[in-house]
């Protein structure tokens, strides 16, 4: 029996970095079912594993005592991913482009830019003590 | 993610397997090509074969690898760049960093 095109999963995730491999591969799962092609499909993984990165390393500041909650939703041409760590947040606009001459050769500060390239949408919600919020969308 | 070392006469091959994700294994990679420029080293191969893909934090150690080997006037090259590798550097805009090789043998032939 084929799987249905439109679904939700979410999931409750210990802060660790192996936790990439299966997000990755659900990210992968979900997209193709949206009906996206090899090209965005892999676009939408990079973002997926970029945002959960993002969560245990900046976020939860790789602490064993917090998880991530990650929550899948696709339908026929359309794909959405949203990512809550525990964290205090960041200032967004302190947020620099890492392709600037004088940036590019850093090892570090390219996530955000990442997941903005690829996404159609790319949005952080941080409030005071409640953890960050972040969802990525894109569509066919 | 698993790494091991292979001298081909003075070029030091670097074969890494699993995803290149940070944490500490990255440090470790970092930490042996640092070993290997201390032994008097300036000619790096990563062989990324058994490398599916990886995230910033994976590039980043990349970008620590060739700034250290740059530093120390050495020259690295990378090979086997899976597609979904490739896409990582072109959306950065660090395709052109990276001397890149279909193969061991022509990134060997290529110093």
């Amino acid at each position: 029996m084929s799987e249905a095109a439109s679904g939700v999963e979410e999931l409750v995730l210990p802060n660790e970095l192996d936790v990439l491999e299966q997000v990755d591969s659900l990210a992968g799962k979900y997209a193709k079912l949206a009906g996206f092609d090899d090209g965005p499909l892999i676009e939408i993984a990079i973002a997926v594993v970029e945002a959960v990165t993002n969560a245990v390393v900046h976020g939860n500041d790789m602490s064993e005592a917090t998880q991530v909650t990650i929550r899948f939703e696709w339908s026929p041409g359309t794909f959405k991913l949203t990512v809550h760590d525990e964290g205090r947040g960041f200032d967004l606009d302190k947020v620099f482009d890492p392709t600037d001459p004088e940036r590019c050769m850093g090892v570090s500060g390219r996530g955000i830019y990442i997941m903005r390239e690829v996404m159609d949408s790319v949005v952080f919600e941080m409030g005071k003590g409640a953890g960050t919020t972040l969802t990525l969308e894109k569509a066919v | 993610m698993k790494f091991k070392t292979k001298m081909e006469g003075d070029v030091a091959v670097v074969h890494i397997s699993g995803n290149l994700m940070g944490g500490a294994e990255s440090d470790d990679v970092r930490n042996e090509i640092k070993r290997l420029l201390d032994d008097g080293s300036r000619k790096f191969v990563i062989d990324l074969k058994g490398v599916p893909w990886i995230n910033s934090t994976g590039l980043g150690t990349l970008m620590a690898i060739y700034t250290s080997v740059q530093r120390e006037e050495g020259a690295l090259k990378l090979v086997h760049v899976s597609d979904r590798i490739r896409s990582l550097f072109m959306i950065t805009k660090l395709l052109t960093i990276f001397d890149t090789h279909p193969t061991q043998q022509e990134a060997l032939d290529s110093f």
